[in-house]
């Protein structure tokens, strides 16, 4: 990739998008790259998935005044707020404000809010993870959503991405989310492809989750084939506080996904969970990681997979336990079926426990369909292919369950029983 | 109804059924009796169709047709049903999905519609009551979690469910108390009429006392070495199998 095409094409065009305060951290991502390239399966942190496959290929910046109509999706009757952009362009350039949330184009939000823009904006990320500071030096668009201390949303919010495009696009948002004390709030990222060449996106998001507040945020990512897809989520969480954090994968040719949470002070309660369903020569790769830095608190990690053909599957969860988090509980679990033998998993559990009074454990199994379960369903007249969806489902589900709105559970159930079909 | 001729059956290589013959007509109940490890269980099991058995010789023929080449799913929905000695958990699948499946795959199999949605629910209601099924079992995921009796139960209903015509119930009576037997029990002969058939795998007369057997086998190191009526029954009771031994087999 040309990254200085693209820093240029963002150096022009970001003072008039963003104030100083966001603008200024571009020059110091970019000689972070500049100096380093994006290296080839060489960093522990990406060593089943090279960086310089993901970033190969020529690809082209979105314009982020331009932006191409849209045809919503099936679940449209969910009761959820929606909000589209489309190449990670917001498409509706305002600020809204509804059943508790304020939401809208970061843009907008950046001089609107800016006392909390300012306060939060790269505040979380790793500048030193090569995705996170080329995100950080030339992404021009995003979404900004907040909750006020205090507020319990009445509806989840619904954030729609769609790459959409002819060129072969580098696709990239900068999120930031905000929750007070004392919120409430349900949030479904929901990410799909009308095109079908190459593209590449590579998003970031910061979810800032205030002492006492309850956050669950669901990510689906259901693209083609031919798309890549890199996301970094960076996440906060203040005394007492709890997060529900799913990542279903159900499409991407090539993706890898960073999800990093801080249990920054007491009693924080984490819980990730992950679902990955690929076949052809899908790859994926989900790295985890919980810093319990503060006592008392908890985290839980539950991730699982199918997969079909070749797929590749990379699941690497590192915790740490920094010396003052005496008396934490940290569980992850790794699940995973193969349907076939040419289908490959990796898992890699990292634990780094620096205090004594703690309890941690790890796990992962990988399998195939239990023989008697089928046997056991086909005895009771269910088709041997339908009694595989069936399992399948019922392994699914455990994830899929955490998706509280029914509209876009039941959506996303059919999806993956698509997948499960093809 | 069915007829067993000259079945024998190996897994992993070693014979376990050596040349089985029983026959069983429409509105008759067969109990099967016979020391642990002897072969019911995967009598059963080749009845049904599970595939790690495999059939060396002989036939087993069902209303005229070659039960052998069909696959499991068909011979269920062409009317056998397996009461499992050991239900299988199914984790992540509720007990409403699966019997719906196995529902409406079962009418597609007669050519009929789906069932709608309330019907089946209704359906449901009525069986788990027949049966003595707790309706909170029924939101949960196949047998997980259930107790042994519970487990037991849950295959009854099923049966209730599927109304088989030719239904095995393998060591049902096990695992239930003394009420659940008998309500299992009252529920199996509700279901039983002239037109259908009951082959009871059991250890013990109990079960007999409920739902009287019209024949008895005994079934011993993969061969029925004795037939005779339900007398045969209350005489294993008092005499065990020591006597087996000295039969020449
Ligand atoms: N999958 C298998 N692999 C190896 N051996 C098997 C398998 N299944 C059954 N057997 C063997 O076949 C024999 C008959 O087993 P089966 O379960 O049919 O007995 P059973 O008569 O039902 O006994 P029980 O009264 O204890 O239920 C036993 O010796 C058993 O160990
Ligand atoms: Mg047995």
């Amino acid at each position: 990739m040309n990254y200085r095409n693209i820093y240029d094409a963002a150096a022009n065009l970001s003072e008039s998008l963003f104030p100083y305060y966001i603008n200024s951290f571009r020059d110091r991502a970019f000689e972070k790259i500049k100096n380093s390239g994006f290296p080839n399966l060489k960093q522990e942190k990406y060593k089943y998935s090279s960086l310089a496959d993901i970033f190969e290929g020529e690809y082209v910046p979105v314009n982020p005044y331009e932006w191409k109509k849209y045809t919503e999706p099936d679940f449209s009757d969910s009761e959820a707020i929606k909000i589209y952009t489309v190449n990670g362009v917001c498409i509706n350039n305002e600020i809204k404000s509804e059943s508790g949330f304020i939401y809208g184009s970061l843009v907008l939000a950046s001089r609107e809010y800016e006392e909390i823009v300012e306060k939060y904006y790269n505040h979380l990320v790793d500048n030193t993870d090569l995705p996170s500071a080329m995100n950080i030096a030339t992404a021009l668009s995003g979404v900004f959503v907040t909750v006020n201390p205090g507020v319990e949303t009445t509806r989840p919010l619904m954030i729609i991405n769609i790459i959409d495009s002819e060129a072969n696009i580098l696709s990239q948002q900068h999120n930031l989310f905000v929750f007070g004390e004392n919120s409430v709030a349900e949030v479904i990222e929901y990410n799909i492809e009308i095109s079908d060449i190459p593209t590449l996106t590579n998003n970031l998001s910061e979810v800032v989750i205030e002492r006492n507040a309850q956050v669950n945020i669901v990510r689906v990512q259901d693209k083609g084939l031919l798309s890549r897809h890199v996301s970094s989520d960076y996440s906060r969480l203040y005394g007492g506080s709890s997060f529900d954090c799913s990542n279903i994968v159900l499409g991407g040719g090539l993706v890898r996904q960073n999800t990093e949470v801080h249990l920054a002070e007491k009693h924080c309660c984490s819980n990730l969970y992950g679902l990955v369903v690929a076949g052809d020569k899908q790859h994926v790769d989900n790295y985890t990681f919980i810093d319990h830095a503060m006592p008392e608190c908890q985290s839980n990690e539950l991730y699982k997979s199918i997969l079909n053909n070749k797929a590749v599957n990379v699941f690497n969860g590192r915790i740490l336990v920094r010396p003052d988090a005496q008396k934490t509980l940290a569980f992850q679990s790794n699940k995973n079926i193969l349907l076939n033998t040419g289908a490959k998993i990796y898992t890699k559990p990292q634990l780094e426990i620096y205090a004594d009074d703690v309890k941690c454990s790890h796990g992962a199994t990988v399998g195939q369909l239990n023989e008697e379960a089928l046997f056991y369903m086909q005895s009771r007249g269910i088709s041997k292919p339908a009694a595989q969806t069936l399992l399948m489902s019922g392994f699914a589900n455990e994830i899929l369950g955490k998706i509280k709105n029914p509209e876009f559970y039941e959506f996303i159930l059919s999806r993956v029983e698509q997948n499960f079909q093809d | 109804m069915i007829k067993i001729t000259n079945l024998h059956a190996n897994v992993e290589g070693k014979e376990i059924l050596k040349g089985i013959n029983l026959e069983v007509h429409a509105g008759e109940i067969h109990a099967i009796m016979g020391p642990n490890g002897s072969g019911k269980s995967t009598l059963a099991s080749v009845i049904t169709g599970r595939d790690n058995f495999e059939v060396t010789q002989g036939e087993i023929d069902f209303e005229g047709k070659d039960l052998l080449e069909m696959s499991p799913e068909d011979r269920a929905n062409s009317g056998i049903f397996l009461s499992f000695q050991y239900p299988v958990e199914i984790p992540g699948v509720s007990m409403t999905n699966f019997m719906k499946a196995a529902v409406n795959e079962q009418r597609k199999y007669n050519g009929l519609e789906p069932l709608k949605a309330a019907e089946f629910l209704k359906m449901m209601r009525e069986k788990a009551a027949l049966t003595g099924m707790d309706s909170a079992l029924v939101n949960r995921p196949v047998n997980e979690g259930f107790s042994g009796g519970e487990k037991k139960r849950n295959e009854i209903f099923q049966m209730a469910i599927l109304d088989p015509k030719l239904a095995i119930l393998d060591e049902t009576d096990s695992g239930l108390d003394i009420d659940a037997l008998r309500i299992v029990s009252e529920g199996v002969n509700k279901l039983k009429t002239p037109d259908k058939a009951l082959i009871l795998i059991t250890h013990y007369q109990r079960l007999l006392d409920y739902i009287v057997p019209d024949f008895v086998h005994v079934l011993y190191k993969g061969k029925i070495v004795k037939s005779a009526g339900r007398e045969l029954a209350l005489e294993l009771e008092k005499k065990g199998y020591d006597w087996l031994k000295d039969l020449e087999i």
